[in-house]
């Protein structure tokens, strides 16, 4: 189609484009590759179909706002297409007399799709901009007391301007100059909408028309050429580094499992992450990977309870800052001493309840939440920077082995009055019964633990507890960051499991939970460890124990965090549930619920300290409770049961709603 | 006999606890029949001196170094060194301040002596000193008798005497100098950390009077704020009433909050939840009134009273004022 000064013309705007693209991409490659944690691009590779299938399927975007969602879909589908017409366009004005399958079935058919996903791209792309721009959703701000670098302040309007501008010219002199075309051929009704529009054309001369069709393919492609070396400092990047993020992901045993820390290795310098450069080179990534969409925003407990943290003002921060600092930091230099000065204040750092929302929600798998768990490390184990409370926390949990500080001699005395029966007396058991702190202390947990032991005497389940030879598991000391301190429990806890050769392992504690199955496996430790719920289900299942069906008033059901999405169940607590529902009883949902459930507000050490700022995350919760209706709330963890019944007296009620353990409303209905 | 007390400078005033320390120097000087010097330095010296010439000592001793104008581990460490080694005493008595923790451990490295820290008592016994300590977080006391060739360092618990019991009287100030420059100090500190506004400091109330959910609403909170008033008390709470706004979050007791111990701990309508009782079981004696006679808080308390908190109170503070 061109004419040979337009060929080469465009062969050195090509080569010109290429090369400064090509060293605007590896600066990008090279600034992930500061990294500590080295990604293995062949395993990345090898993990092309899972890549594919998040991009194919655009399936991560519909877990929260669906409208939008299909929206997407419909531009990144229309985008993926226009790879291939860039091509073929390519081709078509560089070879002489091409024609892509002219007159054809196959040819019609590709003229088809791409005319009409030209129009749903900028249909698409158009609203966008009309949603960020002009009525201006409240979902893309991100709001005070968040720390957000000015450069991110600046570049975010801007990047979505440029983007956006970009595709709606690309795409839509892709589709002017196929119009033209129609209007020089004929009408094509293989292209409905380019031929509509051709009409418009129809007094032109030939000539004008050629103009067209020629004005239309050099800013299609000439945007392309332009906007390539760009490409890496503009979050349009997140349409490769997205599913290549999902390839890189590393697999944890739970989202909040990280790696060990060899606390013997006397060559370490740096616990935790205090640079971007102790990150991971995939945590790096994720800066790359995000679009800025602030779904896991909307999801944060802490963010919508007006606290410091956005997890996506994080990846935001850290991708403005790599933008702004590309050239030099892919060079080697050093990166700004300190995360908490320009990527998440302390504050937030510390307002994390380790929900894992952010993850779930994520499209493009960022784990804001991880890079949290590592600033926390570097806050406590190099610079010993955190609430003074969590210091308090510390010394209880390793002088009294458990984090309220009480005596380590009281811990069996919830068994008191009841047959309970104890590893050291009993030598071994099937199960070990793990009641944890809270089932060990607090006087609701306490009761809660008696429930558990009831129905397991009478289920006849072979369980021991180990009583005052039990301490705490560290989750809140590894959350927190002190993993000196998580190791020193979990050495204690695993030679006890050793001495009584614990294989098998039932608790209510969720934190016990992930801690004694995931963080003790990644020390080594082999356990199958159950939730209490999971282990009710199943002996309501078996026939082992079948409550009453006496409990005849609605209830709603609040997933623990660290039973749902850390754990992946949902199903056994409501089974449970069920099993002591009567007829008139239902159960009424949250609108929050299941893997897209709302935290209590004590996670991640968040029940041993208070972040003086906001709403209270579990008045916030207790709030849409109160909504459902229902006057009886029921949980499945030891501390959202003391943060729902503390926000049951706050919103005043203490007379009208109840609050129970689900082991409860089965125990007492034997 | 020589006791040497190193007091601290607290805006130009001396120390709560130096005052504290005077009393414990006194007690052995009593005993050991010893005398008592007073050492002060820093850019307030000459008040301290003053200050402290009123007490009964046998001499003030003021250094006036530039260089001591400012705190710092190394130049602090260095002139107590110095000064001790001129005047030989026996003992050398400090507060457990932040300060002392800080610097008096280079002290004793420097010395070679031993350094006793954060003790709660002193008696006297066989012609001796015997310094008390807690252990295993205040389980169990311990009496140590230092002994070798002194002098040994002691410093006292904030609080392990009352201020109030030093004798007055008077001693003679003497300013003597010391060999300090510039390249000894390689410590330089940043400004004393201050509380935030709306600070409250429970751990160093006596007397506290705490209020729950029980209370009600908020606008009952002036009935226990007239009660601790009238018992010159301080106003604290458990956690829900933080979190209903009630009270800001510096009046929080418990696990997320300040952990107290003072003499009187008066719970008005706390129902004892363990994340409350971790924060203030440590105190002497616990008060609870509550409607509820099953509320745990009653397990912990010292004494009860099953009533209305609206009902009673009012007449507690009445009958006080």
């Amino acid at each position: 189609m061109l004419s040979n000064l337009e060929r080469l013309i465009f062969i050195i705007l090509a080569i010109t484009s290429l090369g400064l693209a090509w060293v605007t991409f590896g600066r990008m490659f090279k600034a992930i590759g500061r990294g500590s944690d080295p990604i293995n691009w062949k395993k990345v590779i090898k993990n092309w179909p899972k890549g594919l299938a998040v991009f194919i399927s655009q399936k991560t975007l519909f877990k929260t706002r669906p409208v939008i969602g299909m929206i997407h879909a419909g531009v990144a589908w229309g985008f993926t297409l226009y790879l291939l017409v860039n091509v073929i366009d390519v081709m078509y004005g560089m070879i002489p007399g091409f024609h892509f399958f002219p007159h054809s079935f196959v040819g019609n058919i590709y003229r088809f799709f791409v005319d009409i996903f030209s129009v749903i791209v900028l249909l698409g792309v158009v609203l966008f901009v009309v949603r960020r721009f002009i009525t201006k959703d409240q979902k893309l701000i991100i709001n005070e007391p968040v720390l957000l670098s000015d450069a991110a302040k600046k570049g975010i309007k801007m990047d979505s301007l440029i983007v956006g501008v970009f595709i709606i010219l690309h795409v839509g002199f892709r589709f002017i100059g196929a119009s033209f075309e129609v209007a020089i051929n004929g009408q094509d009704w293989s292209q409905p909408a380019a031929t509509l529009l051709s009409y418009s054309w129809s007094g032109l001369s030939a000539q004008s028309l050629i103009f067209g069709e020629h004005l239309g393919w050099w800013m299609a492609l000439g945007l392309i050429l332009g906007f390539m070396p760009y490409f890496p400092y503009s979050k349009h990047a997140h349409l490769f580094m997205g599913p290549i993020n999902y390839m890189a992901q590393i697999e944890r045993k739970s989202m909040s499992t990280l790696e060990i820390m060899d606390l013997e290795d006397e060559t370490t310098e740096q616990f935790g992450a205090g640079k971007l450069e102790h990150l991971p080179q995939k945590e790096l990534l994720d800066g790359y990977a995000c679009i800025m969409c602030n779904r896991c925003q909307d999801a944060c407990p802490a963010y919508q309870t007006g606290k410091e943290l956005s997890p996506s003002a994080l990846e935001i921060n850290k991708r403005y800052y790599l933008n702004e600092n590309l050239k030099e930091f892919s060079e080697g230099a050093e990166s700004l001493d300190g995360l908490s000065k320009w990527m998440l204040s302390e504050e937030a750092a510390w307002s994390c309840t380790t929900c894992g929302f952010c993850i779930e929600v994520c499209p493009v798998g960022n784990e804001p939440m991880v890079d949290i768990l590592r600033m926390r490390q570097d806050l406590v184990l190099m610079e010993s920077k955190f609430p003074r409370e969590a210091m308090e926390t510390f010394d209880k949990i390793e002088n009294y082995g458990n984090p309220w500080g009480m005596a380590p001699d009281d811990r069996e005395k919830w068994t008191e009055g009841m047959e309970v029966p104890k590893m050291r007396e009993k030598g071994s058991a099937e199960y070990l019964y793990w009641a944890g702190c809270s089932g060990a202390y607090d006087d609701r947990g306490k009761g809660i633990s008696r429930s558990v032991a009831k129905i397991m005497n009478e289920a006849g389940i072979d369980y021991a507890i180990l009583g005052n030879e039990e301490t705490c598991t560290g989750d809140s000391a590894r959350r927190i960051g002190n993993e000196y301190l998580f190791q020193m429990q979990a050495t204690q806890n695993m030679e006890t499991f050793e001495k009584y050769g614990v294989k098998k392992i039932v608790t209510q504690c969720p934190h016990c939970l992930t801690t004694l199955k995931n963080d003790y496996g990644e020390m080594g430790a082999e356990l199958e460890v159950v939730h209490h719920s999971e282990l009710i289900s199943d002996l309501i299942n078996e026939g082992k124990i079948s409550p009453d069906k006496s409990l005849d008033e609605d209830i709603t059901f609040h997933d623990a965090c660290y039973v749902g999405r850390h754990h992946g169940e949902y199903d056994a607590p409501r089974n449970v549930l069920e099993s002591v529902m009567g007829d008139n009883a239902k159960l009424i949902e949250m609108p929050r619920n299941k893997e897209q459930s709302f935290c209590c507000g004590a996670g991640g050490g968040n029940m041993w300290y208070d972040i003086d700022k906001g709403k209270r995350i579990n008045v916030e919760r207790f709030e849409e409770a109160i909504d459902t209706g229902v006057k009886k709330v029921a949980t499945s963890c030891n501390f959202c049961m003391i943060m729902m019944e503390d926000a049951r007296k706050v919103t005043g009620q203490d007379e009208t709603m109840e609050v129970y353990d689900i082991a409860e409303l089965v125990a007492e209905r034997l | 006999m020589k006791i040497l007390i190193i007091l601290e400078d607290n805006n130009g005033k001396i120390h709560r606890m130096g005052l504290e320390s005077i009393v414990a120097a006194q007690k052995i000087a009593a005993g050991l029949n010893a005398t008592i010097g007073a050492v002060v330095f820093g850019k307030n010296a000459d008040a301290l001196a003053d200050e402290a010439a009123h007490y009964k000592l046998e001499e003030v001793v003021k250094i006036k170094d530039s260089l001591l104008d400012n705190y710092s581990a190394d130049g602090y460490a260095e002139a107590v060194k110095q000064v001790i080694e001129q005047e030989a005493p026996s003992y050398v008595l400090f507060g457990h301040s932040y300060q002392v923790r800080d610097y008096a451990p280079k002290v004793s490295a420097k010395l070679m002596k031993p350094f006793l820290v954060d003790n709660v008592a002193v008696k006297i016994a066989n012609g001796k000193a015997v310094f008390t300590k807690q252990m295993f977080n205040a389980k169990l006391f311990s009496d140590i008798e230092p002994n070798g060739d002194g002098p040994y360092l002691i410093s006292f618990q904030s609080a392990a005497f009352s201020s109030e019991a030093a004798n007055k009287g008077s001693a003679v100030i003497k300013e003597v100098s010391i060999n300090l420059d510039s390249s000894m100090i390689k410590t330089e500190s940043e400004p004393p950390f201050k509380e935030e506004a709306g600070g409250l400091d429970l751990t160093a109330a006596d007397l506290i009077v705490s209020v729950g959910r029980g209370i009600g609403k908020e606008e009952n909170i002036p009935i226990a704020q007239a009660l601790a008033t009238a018992l010159g008390a301080e106003l604290a709470s458990s956690r829900p009433v933080v979190d209903a706004g009630w009270l800001p979050a510096a009046h929080q007791v418990g696990s997320s909050g300040q952990s107290v111990s003072p003499k009187m701990y008066l719970a008005l309508g706390i129902s004892g939840a363990i994340q409350h009782m971790v924060g203030m079981k440590g105190s002497k004696n616990i008060v609870a009134i509550n409607k509820d006679p099953e509320a745990p808080i009653f397990d912990v308390a010292d004494y009860g009273v099953v009533a209305d908190v609206l009902e009673l109170v009012p007449k507690l503070t009445e009958a006080l004022q």
